[in-house]
C-alpha cells in the first residue's frame, strides 16, 4: 500500500449519548493537498479529525485508506496501527523528553543512530536543530509546535492529521510557523486534514475547504469556489463577513443588476468606491484597519452597507462617495 | 511505509487496565467496606446497647466539638498567615513562606505530649508566670490541655498546614486584573480581603481545612493522651479494654459518617464557584508592600503561630531529652521497625497509587473507582481500617500476633494513604498536555508501550513529592499500628505512645523527637518544592 493514496469517509456518523456529532460525513483526503475542515466550536470538526485518526469508532458509515476499510461499524484499526500523524493545539509534546528525543519518538524500528539522523534532519527542515537539546518547558510555543509538526512528519505517516494547530500561538508567531510547517506538510504529499475555526486561516493554507456545521459537512470545495458560490448563507458566512440588505434598500441601478430576490447578502468587496460609479451614498462611519479602510455607507434611514477601501485618506461621516456594485460578491438570500 | 496490520481488526474487548484498576481499588477499598458491613449488619448486642444509653452520645459530641473548635483555630492559624505571605511583603517573609508548614512533620500526639508537659503545672510555662508574677499555683487559673479545647489546640496546631498550602495556592492563583477590577471600583484592602480574596479561595481553604478535619477526627493518639473521650478514643476502647469488636465495628461506622459528612460539607462548601479565573489575561498579583507597623505586626503574628504549633512544643521535647539523657528505654529497635514499616507501607501505596492514576487516564470507570476506593480509604480513619483488617485476620484464622498481622498493616499504610500520594501524581499528569496519549498512539505506541514510555515517565515527575509524603504519613501512624503489630514488635509512635501512657515522658521525647526528625526533613524539601514551584509561576 502505497502511502500516496487518498483517505475516504463515506457516510460516517459518530453519536455520543444518542446525539449524533457528525453526520453522515463524506469527506476524501487527497495526497498531497491540505483540506481544511472549517466551522464554529461544537461543529464537529474535531471528532470527524478523531474518526479519521482511529481515535474513535464510527457509530455508521466507513473510513478507507485507498480502498482498504480502516473503520467500520464491525471493524476499527485503532490509532496506533494507522500510521497517521497528529497535531494537536496543546502540542502534546512529551514533557520527560527533550526535542530530539520527542522526535525519535515513532522510529523505534530504526536503528539509534539511524533515528537521531532522522530526527536531526526533521529538526532541521523546520529550523529547529539548535533547539534539539531543549525540553518542552524550554522552548517558545511556535517552538513546540514545529518540534510536534517534525515528530509527526519524521514518522512517516500516510497522512497527517491537524487540529487547530495554530490556534495557541501568538498572531506575530502564527503566519511564520503555519508558512514553515505547511510547506513541510506539502513537500511530504501526503493527504493532510487541517481542522480550524479561522476562514482566513483555512483560505490561506488549504487546497480544498470543507464547511461543517451541526455535525454535516454544508459544502466541501476549492477556496475560491466556496467563497464566491457558496450553496448556502450557512457556507457564505462561514467564509467571511456579510451584510444583509433588502432589494427596496438597494440604488435601482443595483437591483436591475442582482437575480430577483426579496434580501440579499453582500460581501464587502460587493461595494467598491468608483469615480465612475452609478450610485452615490453616504459616509455613516469610517475606520482605518492597517492597509484597509472599513466604511459604512447609508442606503436608507434604518440600513447601511459596508465597503472596503485603500488609500491614504479616511472619508468622514456626512462625506457622498461615488460607489459601483460588484454583483459577484452579491448572494440571494434562500 | 509500512504495512496496516491485518490482525489490528478487532472488537472492543475486556480492558486489562479497567481490571488491574478495579483490583488495586478492591485491595484499597476492602478494609473499609468490611469495617462498615461488620458495622451495619453485625448485632452489636447488649454491649451496643449499653453504650448507646451511656456514652454514644458523649463519644459523638465530643467528636463534633473537637471537630468544630479545630475548624476555628485552624482557620485563625491558616488563612491571615496565607494571606499575608502570598499578597504582602513584611519582614521575614520568605522564611515564613516554608517554616509554616513544618508543624506537618510533628504528629498531634507528639504536640500532645509537649504540651502536656510544657503547660503542666511544674512545667516551664506556668513556673515563669509564677517567677514573674511572684503567685502560687492556687492563686491563677490556667487553661488545662486536658480538655477538648486543648486538644483542638493541640489538633489546629498540628494540622493548620493543610488548609495553609491550599489557601497560599489560592491566593497565589488570584487574577492581578481581578483585584485591579476590585480597586478602581472602591475596594478597601480590608474589602478586598473579606469580598473578593477570600470567596475566591473559599473552595480551596475548605479543601485543605476538610482534609484536616478528617484527621483530627481520626485521632487516637492525642485524644487519648489527653483524655478527651472522642469516638476514636471509644472505638479503640470497645476493642481493646472491652473486647467488642462488633461495638468498635458500629461506632466505626459513625465516625465514617463523619468523615464522609466532612467531605460532603466540603463540596456543598465549594458551590459552584470554583476557582475558576476567567480573565483571559492572567497574571500574579505583585506583593503590597506592608509599612513598618503593620509589617512587623504581621511578622510577630507569623512568629507566634510558628512558636505555638512547632517551636515551642518541640523545643521542649528537645529540652526534656536532653536534661534526661538520651540513654532512657530501647530505641534502635523501634526505630528499625518504623524504617521497614514506613518503606515497606509507602512502597505500596505507591504502587498503588500510580495503578490507579495511570488507570484514571484510560478510561471512566477505572477513574471512578480507582478515586472512590481511594477516597473511601482516606476518609477513614486509621483505627476504622485497623479494625476492618482485624476481622479478615480471625476470618481467616491468621494470628494477630503473626508476622501476617505485619502484612495487614502494611495493606493498611496502603488503604489509607494511597489518595495521598496519587495526589501529586495526578499533578503531574495535570502539568501534562490533555492530548499525549493520542499523540503517542499517532506515533504507533501500543498500550503497553505508552505506559512505560509515556504515562509512568509523566507521573514520575510527581514521584518524589508522592514518596515524601507517603513516607512521612506511614511514619506518623499511631492507631492501626497499635491494634495491628504484633506482640513486642513496637514502633517509634507505639513505643512514643505507651512512654507517654505510663507518664514516663521523659522516656516518649526520644521516639517523638526520631518521629519529628524523620518527618522534618521530607516536610522541608516539600516545601521548598512548593515555594520554588510558586516563585516560578509568579515569574512566568
Amino acid at each position: 500500500m502505497s502511502k500516496l493514496q487518498p483517505i475516504h469517509a463515506r457516510g460516517v456518523t459518530r453519536r455520543y449519548d444518542g446525539r449524533a456529532v457528525v453526520q453522515d460525513a463524506s469527506l476524501t483526503l487527497q495526497p498531497g493537498k491540505i483540506t481544511a475542515l472549517l466551522g464554529q466550536s461544537g461543529a464537529g470538526k474535531s471528532t470527524l479529525l478523531r474518526l479519521f485518526a482511529g481515535l474513535e469508532p464510527v457509530d455508521a458509515g466507513e473510513i478507507l485508506h485507498g480502498d482498504v476499510p480502516v473503520s467500520t461499524v464491525s471493524r476499527h484499526i485503532p490509532a496506533e496501527d494507522r500510521h497517521i500523524g497528529l497535531i494537536f493545539q496543546d502540542f502534546a509534546l512529551f514533557p520527560h523528553l527533550n526535542a530530539i528525543d520527542n522526535v525519535s519518538f515513532g522510529l523505534v524500528r530504526q536503528s539509534k543512530d539511524k533515528r537521531r539522523e532522522t530526527a536531526r534532519h526533521w529538526l532541521d527542515r523546520l529550523g529547529l536543530s539548535h533547539r534539539a537539546k531543549a525540553y518542552p518547558h524550554e522552548l517558545s510555543g511556535g517552538e513546540q509546535q514545529r518540534v510536534s509538526i517534525a515528530r509527526a512528519l519524521a514518522a512517516q505517516p500516510v497522512a497527517i492529521l491537524m487540529d487547530e494547530p495554530f490556534s495557541g500561538l501568538d498572531v506575530t508567531l502564527k503566519s511564520e510557523v503555519r508558512r514553515t510547517a505547511l510547506a513541510a506538510v506539502a513537500e511530504a504529499g501526503i493527504p493532510a486534514l487541517l481542522v480550524t475555526h479561522d476562514a482566513s486561516e483555512a483560505m490561506r493554507a488549504a487546497d480544498r475547504i470543507a464547511v461543517m456545521s451541526d455535525g454535516v459537512i454544508l459544502q466541501e470545495d476549492t477556496p475560491e469556489k466556496l467563497y464566491l458560490e457558496p450553496v448556502s448563507m450557512a457556507v457564505a458566512r462561514a467564509l467571511g463577513p456579510l451584510r444583509s440588505v433588502r432589494r427596496n434598500a438597494l440604488p435601482e441601478k443595483w437591483q436591475a443588476k442582482v437575480p430577483l430576490a426579496e434580501t440579499y447578502c453582500l460581501r464587502p468587496e460587493a461595494v467598491r468606491l468608483d469615480p465612475a460609479g452609478d450610485a452615490m451614498l453616504e459616509v455613516v462611519a469610517a475606520q482605518r484597519t492597517s492597509s484597509l479602510i472599513e466604511i459604512e455607507l447609508k442606503l436608507t434611514e434604518t440600513e447601511t452597507i459596508h465597503a472596503l477601501a485603500l488609500g491614504p485618506f479616511t472619508p468622514g461621516p456626512g462625506d457622498k462617495l461615488a460607489v459601483s456594485l460588484a454583483p459577484e460578491f452579491v448572494f440571494a438570500a434562500r | 511505509m509500512q504495512a496496516i496490520k491485518a490482525s489490528s481488526f478487532h472488537l472492543p474487548r475486556l480492558n486489562p487496565v479497567a481490571l488491574i484498576t478495579l483490583a488495586a481499588a478492591s485491595l484499597i477499598g476492602a478494609p473499609v467496606a468490611i469495617a462498615i458491613l461488620t458495622g451495619v449488619i453485625g448485632g452489636g448486642g447488649d454491649a451496643w446497647l449499653h453504650i448507646v444509653s451511656t456514652q454514644l452520645l458523649g463519644y459523638t459530641m465530643t467528636t463534633l466539638a473537637v471537630i468544630g473548635l479545630t475548624a476555628t483555630l485552624i482557620l485563625l492559624f491558616a488563612v491571615p498567615t496565607a494571606w499575608f505571605v502570598s499578597l504582602n511583603e513584611f519582614p521575614g517573609r520568605g522564611f515564613f513562606e516554608w517554616a509554616l508548614i513544618l508543624p506537618l512533620a510533628a504528629p498531634g500526639y507528639v504536640l500532645a505530649y509537649a504540651w502536656a508537659d510544657a503547660a503542666d503545672v511544674a512545667g516551664p510555662i506556668q513556673s515563669l508566670l509564677r517567677d514573674v508574677t511572684g503567685l502560687s499555683a492556687r492563686d491563677y487559673w490556667f487553661p488545662s490541655v486536658y480538655s477538648i479545647p486543648g486538644l483542638s489546640f493541640v489538633m489546629a496546631s498540628a494540622l493548620f498546614p493543610y488548609a495553609y498550602l491550599t489557601a497560599r495556592a489560592a491566593f497565589s492563583n488570584l487574577s492581578l486584573c481581578t483585584m485591579e477590577a476590585a480597586r478602581s471600583l472602591g475596594a478597601s484592602p480590608r474589602r478586598l480581603f473579606l469580598q473578593v480574596a477570600l470567596p475566591a479561595a473559599r473552595p480551596a481553604i475548605f479543601a485543605g481545612l476538610a482534609l484536616a478535619l478528617m484527621e483530627t477526627a481520626a485521632d487516637y493518639g492525642a485524644a487519648s493522651y489527653l483524655g478527651v473521650q472522642t469516638l476514636s478514643v471509644g472505638i479503640f476502647r470497645a476493642w481493646h479494654s472491652f473486647s467488642e469488636p462488633a461495638v468498635a465495628a458500629r461506632l466505626a461506622v459513625l465516625l465514617i459518617l463523619i468523615a464522609f459528612g466532612l467531605q460532603f460539607i466540603e463540596r456543598v462548601a465549594r458551590g459552584r464557584g470554583g476557582i475558576q479565573q476567567t480573565a483571559t489575561r492572567w497574571r500574579t498579583p505583585r506583593r503590597q508592600k506592608l509599612g513598618p507597623v503593620a509589617g512587623w505586626g504581621v511578622a510577630i503574628g507569623c512568629t507566634l503561630v510558628l512558636m505555638l504549633s512547632f517551636v515551642i512544643p518541640v523545643s521542649r521535647l528537645i529540652w526534656v531529652s536532653a536534661e534526661t539523657g538520651l540513654g532512657q528505654g530501647q530505641i534502635v529497635r523501634p526505630f528499625l521497625n518504623s524504617l521497614t514499616l514506613a518503606l515497606a507501607g509507602s512502597a505500596f501505596a505507591f504502587v498503588l497509587a500510580l495503578t490507579i492514576t495511570i488507570g484514571a487516564r484510560q478510561n471512566r470507570f477505572s477513574q471512578f473507582i480507582g478515586r472512590f476506593a481511594a477516597g473511601a480509604g482516606y476518609a477513614a480513619p486509621g483505627i476504622v481500617l485497623a479494625l476492618g483488617a482485624l476481622f479478615i485476620l480471625s476470618w481467616t484464622g491468621f494470628s494477630v500476633a503473626g508476622p501476617a498481622a505485619l502484612i495487614f498493616l502494611v495493606w493498611i499504610y496502603a488503604s489509607r494513604f494511597t489518595a495521598a500520594g496519587a495526589e501529586p501524581l495526578n499533578a503531574a499528569f495535570s502539568r501534562a498536555p490533555a492530548s499525549l496519549g493520542n499523540a503517542a498512539r499517532s506515533l504507533g505506541a501500543s498500550r503497553f508501550q505508552r505506559l512505560v514510555r509515556v504515562d509512568l515517565p509523566v507521573a514520575m515527575s510527581g514521584a518524589s513529592a508522592a514518596a515524601i509524603i507517603l513516607f512521612v504519613e506511614t511514619l506518623k501512624e499511631l492507631p492501626a499500628t497499635l491494634m495491628l503489630r504484633p506482640f513486642n514488635w513496637d514502633t517509634l509512635a507505639v513505643q512514643a505512645f505507651a512512654y507517654a501512657s505510663d507518664e514516663r515522658l521523659a522516656a516518649a521525647t526520644l521516639p517523638s523527637l526520631l518521629i519529628t526528625a524523620a518527618g522534618l526533613g521530607p516536610v522541608v524539601l516539600l516545601s521548598l518544592q512548593l515555594t520554588r514551584a510558586g516563585q516560578s509561576r509568579a515569574a512566568g
